[in-house]
C-alpha cells in the first residue's frame, strides 16, 4: 500500500534516473520502520495472555527470562526476514514501474540492507516487549491496545524529520528511529549514511557508530526487558477477552 | 518440608481485600485434600503457590525456598489451564514444549495421555478442547511435570465415571506429594489416608483423615470432644467424630450443610 502510494501516487517528476534510487531506498526504509512498529507490538501483545504461563515457567522450569527472550527475538527474526524481503521487492518492483529506472539493489546490497533491517526489526521487538511488559506490570491491560500508536508516532515524528530536514548528527547517532533509515537507505544504495533524504548537501554518518549506538540501545532495552520479566503480573483471562 | 504457608494472607490485587488470610498449612512428603465449596478460596491456594496470586502477609516456602526467590524449581506444577499457555500449539507441541523446559520424557506423557484413550486429541489445539479433554490434559501434564509436588485444582470436575476412576488410581499410584482441592467428598472415599483441610469463610481447619470420612460430623455448638471448632460469619459448629448433626460425607455442598446445622 505504501509502496504503491510512493510510486505511483506522488509526483512522478521526482523519479529522475538520478534521484530514482535514493527515493526508493528512502521510501523503503520508511515503511520498513512503519511495518515494524506496527507488527512488533502486535506479536508482542500475544505475551499477555501468557503471563500466568511465563510465571510458571520461570519459576517451576528450566526456561529463564533471557532464554525466553531470545527465542522470542528468534521468532521474530524469521517474520522481520519475511517483512524485509516482501518489502523490499514489493518497493522496487513498484518504483521500477513508476520510473522505468533500475532501481533494484545489487545482490550486496540486498545482503546488506537484509541484515540492518533485521538488526533494526530486533530494535523495534524489544521495544514492543518492554511497553507491553510495562502495561501489564504495571498499568491497566485494557490500555495494551493503544501501544502500537507509541513506536507509530515515534516514526511519524523522529523518522519523518529526514523528509522535512536535516536532523542534528547528534540526534542521528542517539535516536534509533533516525539512524534507521539512514542505515536501511545506505545498505539499499550501497553507500554511506546520510541525515536527511531531501537536503543536495547530506552531512556524512558512520556507518560504525550508527550499527554499534544501535546494538547498545538493544542490549540495554534487554537488560530492562529481563528486569520487567522478574515483576510481570498475572492477567485474568477474562479481562484479556474483553479487550 | 515440600511446602510451607505460613500465616499467608493472599488477595489477586494489591489494594484489594484479601481473599484468603492469615493461611497456615505444612505438606511434607505426604498427599492433602482442602473440601471447600465454590468461592471459599480453594483455587487461590494454589495460585498462591504457583505465583499467581499476590502475597499480601507471610511467606510460602517450597522445597525449602522461598517463594519469591524460587526459580527453575523442578517437579512441582499444577492442573490450571492457564500455565499451559505459553503458545497456542498443537496438544502434541505442547507436550513436547512442556516436556523440554520441564527436563521431563515426552513419550510417559503421550503414554499417560493414551491410557486415558485420549490420543485424538494431540492433533487439536488446547482451546479447541472439550472442558473434560481440558481437564484431563491438565491432570496429566500436573502428575508428570509435578512429579514431586502436583497442585490439583478440582481435578474431577468434566471428567466422565471411567477416567475419574482412572483419575482416583493416578492419584493413588502418585509417587510425589500432592495438594488437591475438591467438594467432592465421593472422590476423597476412595483416596484413604490422606491429610484433609475444610476450608470456610477463608479459613482452614483440620487436619483430619480421610479414612475417617465417614465418621466425621457437622455438629451445632461447641462440644468437648470436638475435633476442631468452627467460627463463622453465620454461627459456631464443630466437627466430631462417629456422632452428631449432620454427617460430612454426606453433604453436596460445605456452605450450604453448615448453614442447615447452625439454623
Amino acid at each position: 500500500m505504501w509502496a504503491v502510494l510512493g510510486a505511483f501516487v506522488m509526483d512522478k517528476s521526482f523519479l529522475t534516473p538520478s534521484s530514482a534510487l535514493p527515493i526508493t531506498a528512502s521510501w523503503y526504509a520508511l515503511i520498513a520502520l512503519i511495518s515494524f512498529s506496527s507488527v512488533s507490538v502486535t506479536l508482542a501483545v500475544s505475551m499477555a495472555w501468557s503471563t500466568n504461563a511465563l510465571i510458571f515457567s520461570f519459576r517451576y522450569t528450566r526456561l529463564s527470562r533471557s532464554r525466553y527472550l531470545l527465542d522470542l527475538l528468534l521468532a521474530w527474526i524469521f517474520v522481520s526476514v519475511f517483512l524485509v524481503a516482501i518489502g523490499l521487492i514489493f518497493t522496487s518492483s513498484m518504483f521500477y514501474l513508476a520510473s522505468k529506472v533500475d532501481v533494484f539493489p545489487t545482490y550486496l546490497s540486498f545482503l546488506k540492507t537484509f541484515g540492518i533491517a533485521v538488526l533494526i526489526g530486533i530494535f523495534f521487538m524489544l521495544i514492543a516487549v518492554m511497553l507491553v511488559l510495562l502495561v501489564i506490570s504495571y498499568a491497566n491491560v485494557k490500555i495494551i491496545q493503544f501501544l502500537s500508536f507509541i513506536p507509530m508516532i515515534l516514526v511519524f515524528s523522529l523518522s519523518y524529520l529526514m523528509i522535512y530536514s536535516s536532523p542534528p548528527k547528534l540526534l542521528m547517532y542517539f535516536s534509533p528511529w533516525n539512524s534507521g533509515p539512514s542505515l536501511i537507505q545506505a545498505a539499499f544504495m550501497n553507500s554511506q549514511p546520510i541525515n536527511t533524504f531531501v537536503s543536495s548537501h547530506p552531512e556524512s554518518l558512520s556507518w560504525a557508530y550508527l550499527v554499534i549506538s544501535l546494538v547498545i540501545w538493544e542490549l540495554i532495552l534487554f537488560a530492562i526487558d529481563i528486569y520487567i520479566f522478574r515483576r510481570i503480573k498475572p492477567q485474568d483471562t477474562e479481562a484479556m477477552r474483553q479487550i | 518440608m515440600d511446602l510451607e504457608l505460613n500465616d499467608v494472607s493472599l488477595t489477586y490485587a494489591k489494594g484489594t481485600k484479601n481473599v484468603l488470610s492469615d493461611i497456615n498449612l505444612h505438606i511434607d512428603s505426604e498427599k492433602i485434600a482442602i473440601v471447600g465449596s465454590n468461592g471459599s478460596g480453594k483455587t487461590t491456594i494454589i495460585k498462591g503457590v504457583m505465583g499467581l496470586a499476590t502475597i499480601t502477609r507471610g511467606e510460602i516456602r517450597i522445597f525449602g525456598t522461598n517463594l519469591k526467590n524460587a526459580s527453575n524449581v523442578m517437579g512441582v506444577a499444577c492442573n490450571l489451564d492457564t500455565v499451559y499457555r505459553l503458545l497456542d500449539l498443537t496438544v502434541k507441541k505442547k507436550i513436547e514444549m512442556y516436556c523440554s523446559i520441564s527436563g521431563i520424557d515426552s513419550e510417559k506423557v503421550f503414554k499417560h495421555i493414551e491410557s486415558y484413550e485420549l490420543s485424538d486429541i494431540l492433533a487439536k489445539r488446547t482451546r479447541e478442547l472439550s472442558t473434560g479433554q481440558d481437564k484431563a490434559f491438565c491432570n496429566i501434564m500436573a502428575l508428570e511435570i509435578g512429579y514431586r509436588m502436583a497442585l490439583l485444582d478440582e481435578p474431577f470436575e468434566g471428567l466422565d465415571a471411567r477416567r475419574r476412576l482412572m483419575m482416583v488410581n493416578d492419584l493413588k499410584n502418585f509417587q510425589g506429594c500432592v495438594l488437591m482441592n475438591t467438594h467432592d467428598f465421593g472422590a476423597l472415599k476412595s483416596l484413604p489416608n490422606w491429610g484433609l483441610y475444610l476450608i470456610i469463610d477463608g479459613n482452614l481447619y483440620g487436619k483430619f483423615n480421610s479414612s475417617d470420612i465417614n465418621r466425621l460430623y457437622l455438629t451445632k455448638g461447641e462440644s468437648p470432644s470436638a475435633l476442631s471448632t468452627i467460627r463463622t460469619s453465620y454461627g459456631t459448629f464443630c466437627i466430631t467424630l462417629d456422632k452428631g448433626d449432620s454427617p460430612l460425607s454426606s453433604s453436596t455442598d460445605l456452605a450450604n450443610s453448615i448453614q442447615d446445622v447452625v439454623t
